[in-house]
């Protein structure tokens, strides 16, 4: 009797640890989908941040072409227009994603339902950062456009039948990889319209005056003469050393002439090539100020891939989102930009 | 801020930076992929920093300018270099990128001694008058010489002097004419 009572306890207590287990695994299953708004706003500011970069190069492309600092025409201006326009959309779009994500994990793990608002959510993605041939962007962007099309689109028939809201964000992920790099391109492509312009700036001050007017803002004929100067330098050195070697008096006089006269030529043209020199320096800052804007805005849409990878595992961990990578990229572009007005 | 001042100093912190990478990548990919995704950003942080700190010493040379401007494009295409691959695929780019940065600094320290090299012909232009204007005065003072007398001993002081000064101006003219010629 005490026998069948402690067989009937150990029954009853290990029922009720099945039960316990039960509850617990169905308890953990339900846990709520981490809030991924944090990560909407972190890329509604990563656009903000990369927008500003675009107002950067469009600044100098004005200011040189009102100050006719550059040999480069309006249609620079209008072709980087076009290409940054392709590239505000992408950063418009990356945000109705980073929305739409939201928006679909607020309402919970709905299964199939879910999958397929993901897979569509990444469809429309590619499709409002697919590069066109009027866009502006060289061959390569258009190039790796196509290809991340063509990838996303296979994808999209792979995994549109995805289960559920964990499984569709985790299948999709090399998509948004793929996005992450065409929309990183693009902005890549302005740094190279950039460099262009910058060059364009470079070469006018390196042009000969066309008119007196702007003799002080070419400096050609100056750096031609001071080749020049060089030139004989190298050939009255060439003289003398000879003349030295060969014990020629007349050799070592007439270097000797010439080196005079250099010294003359030299005075006269130095202040112009200072003046030169100091122009082009500053147009070289601003390049490297220009460059590093650009850069760091190549790494905040970097960054915003990243954070997507790291989303996709919050919400199959019911973790928290963070996105303090993007508040930190986005703090770069700010930082870099401030220090570019100030040159 | 510009604190990477020189073609030396840029190339030396470069490499030292891509050492950095490379080391930080190979651990972090050893920590897991969370390790990993935060090091790829903050290894593209330091080279868009690291091109912001870079400065020629001599804003009007030319040469050294666009080779500062070589090794922040290097800078730049290794940041590039740096998303969306594997972390050994990111280790032998590193290593690529050293190895090209070893050719570049290797190229324009060759430049930089055929550049010395000429210069030093310059500079020895004022000794080569120096030696000229010595020449002269020594047949002055050749010819005050042999004005003098041995027979006098105040005066064979004097001549004797001349001929030590002589012998030390024909040593310095021969050392003059080798070094110039030597360049």
């Amino acid at each position: 009797m005490m026998k069948r009572y402690r067989m009937g306890a150990v029954n009853a207590s290990c029922r009720g640890f099945v039960i316990l287990l039960l509850v617990g695994s169905l308890l953990g299953g339900c846990r709520t989908l981490p809030d991924t708004s944090g990560y909407t706003a972190a890329t509604i500011q990563v656009k903000q941040a990369v927008a500003a970069t675009g107002d950067v190069v469009k600044e100098e492309l004005l200011s040189a072409s009102k100050a006719q600092a550059t040999t480069a025409d309006d249609e620079t201006v209008k072709n980087f227009e076009a290409a940054w326009a392709a590239t505000m959309r992408s950063l418009d779009a990356m945000v109705v994603y980073a929305q739409s994500i939201e928006q679909i994990v607020d309402a919970g793990n709905k299964g199939a339902e879910s999958g397929k608002a993901v897979a569509d959510s990444v469809k429309n993605l590619v499709d409002a950062v697919k590069v066109d041939a009027l866009t502006g962007g060289t061959a390569k962007v258009f190039e790796l456009s196509a290809e991340t099309v063509a990838f996303v689109y296979g994808e999209y028939s792979k995994h549109v039948a995805a289960k559920s809201l964990e499984e569709a964000l985790d299948k999709f992920g090399p998509s948004i990889a793929k996005i992450t790099a065409l929309v990183q391109a693009q902005i890549a492509d302005a740094g190279r319209l950039f460099d262009e312009q910058i060059e364009a700036q470079v070469q006018f001050i390196e042009m000969p005056a066309q008119t007196p007017e702007d003799a002080d803002k070419r400096y050609g004929n100056w750096i031609k003469r001071h080749r020049e100067l060089d030139k004989t330098a190298e050939q009255a050195t060439q003289l003398l050393v000879q003349g030295i070697q060969n014990n020629r008096p007349n050799d070592i006089a007439k270097a000797k002439a010439m080196i005079s006269d250099l010294e003359t030529g030299r005075k006269m043209v130095a202040p112009r090539m200072a003046e030169y020199e100091a122009k082009k320096h500053a147009i070289r800052k601003r390049e490297k100020a220009g460059r590093s804007i650009i850069g760091s805005a190549e790494n905040a849409v970097a960054a915003w891939g990243i954070a997507h990878q790291q989303l996709v595992k919050a919400v199959n961990e019911r973790k928290p989102v963070s996105v303090e990578s993007l508040t930190a990229a986005v703090i770069e572009i700010r930082t870099l930009i401030q220090r570019w007005r100030e040159l | 801020m510009s604190d990477i001042i020189g073609f030396e100093a840029c190339t030396q912190e470069l490499r030292r930076l891509l050492d950095e990478i490379e080391a930080n990548i190979k651990s972090a990919s050893e920590a897991g992929p969370d390790a990993f995704h935060t090091a790829v950003l903050t290894e593209t942080r330091k080279l868009v920093d690291f091109t912001n700190r870079t400065e020629p010493e001599d804003i009007f040379d030319a040469n050294e300018v666009e080779n500062i401007r070589k090794i922040d494009q290097t800078a730049d295409e290794v940041r590039r270099e740096i998303f969306g691959d594997s972390a050994n695929v990111i280790i032998g780019r590193m290593q690529g990128r050293i190895s090209q940065l070893n050719q570049l600094e290797k190229a324009v320290r060759q430049q930089a001694a055929e550049n010395e090299r000429e210069a030093k012909k310059i500079r020895l232009i004022p000794v080569h008058n120096a030696i000229d204007a010595v020449s002269e005065t020594v047949e002055a003072v050749k010819d005050g010489k042999e004005a003098l007398s041995d027979e006098d001993p105040d005066e064979a002081v004097v001549k004797s002097k001349i001929e030590s000064v002589l012998r030390a101006i024909t040593a310095l003219d021969k050392a003059a004419r080798d070094l110039f010629e030597s360049s």
